[in-house]
């Protein structure tokens, strides 16, 4: 099972999704820093090239956890979890 | 707690302390920005000011601007959260944490609309419609007794 998967190149696909998971983190401690710090340009690079270091190369999890944890506060999804409730009322 | 540096627990405490430190301080630059874009001294002057609270106050520094943005900032966006995403949740699973005369409204409501479909109420509903009347009943009593005329 396990030798089929390797052979099919599943692995090197997670690998490849892995990268653009990373590539995306990295775009958004980018932007934020661009966003905040938009009056110094060095000053942008300088916080961007901190917290990539930090958060995605060193502790992608965290810089990871952080980008999926914004996404949960700011979005509606949150919102939408009492929709679905209805479906486990016992009647 | 001596084992925790082995496992490089304290290391990752200390890159993201750091990275939590640099975060502070951008966002304070950027509201100084934000606010004293026209007066570059002051901007300059609050910097010098700010790095000075973030680097030798800094564990104050940060729970003042998360609160500062946890209650001023998403204030709104929280207190939405709450009432209309974690409430209704916990609500299904027995806590209550709406105002017991909302929940009484709430519950009222639901058997006028009972009744008038002509659906069959609960013991519960029954109990609480029994004790809603006595007490209007109780109320109205004491009223009437506090306006009656002094003889």
């Amino acid at each position: 099972m396990i030798q089929s998967i390797i052979a099919a190149g599943f692995l090197e696909w997670i690998q490849y999704l892995w990268w653009l998971w990373l590539f995306i983190v990295a775009w958004f401690f980018y932007n934020w820093a661009r966003e905040h710090l938009a009056f110094s340009p060095i000053l942008t690079l300088a916080v961007a090239a901190i917290l990539i270091f930090y958060l995605v190369i060193e502790h992608p999890i965290f810089g990871s956890m952080t980008l999926l944890g914004w996404t949960l506060l700011s979005s509606g999804i949150l919102y939408l979890l009492p929709l679905f409730l209805p479906m486990f009322k016992k009647r | 707690m001596y084992a925790l540096p082995v496992y490089g627990i304290l290391d990752v405490f200390t890159d993201l302390k750091f990275v939590l430190q640099v975060i502070v301080f951008s966002y304070i630059l950027f509201w100084l920005y934000m606010t004293f874009r026209d007066v570059q001294v002051l901007f300059g002057l609050g910097a010098i000011v700010a790095a000075y609270f973030v680097l030798l106050n800094p564990i104050s520094t940060t729970v003042l601007l998360v609160l500062f943005f946890a209650f001023v900032l998403m204030g709104m966006h929280f207190q939405m959260l709450f009432q209309f995403g974690l409430f209704p949740l916990l609500r299904f699973f027995g806590v209550e944490m709406e105002h017991p005369e909302m929940v009484e409204q709430q519950k009222m409501q639901k058997i006028e609309q009972k009744l008038m479909h002509g659906q069959e109420l609960s013991a519960d509903e029954v109990s609480f419609l029994e004790k809603s009347q006595r007490k209007q009943m109780d109320y109205q009593k004491n009223m009437q007794q506090y306006m009656r005329p002094p003889t």
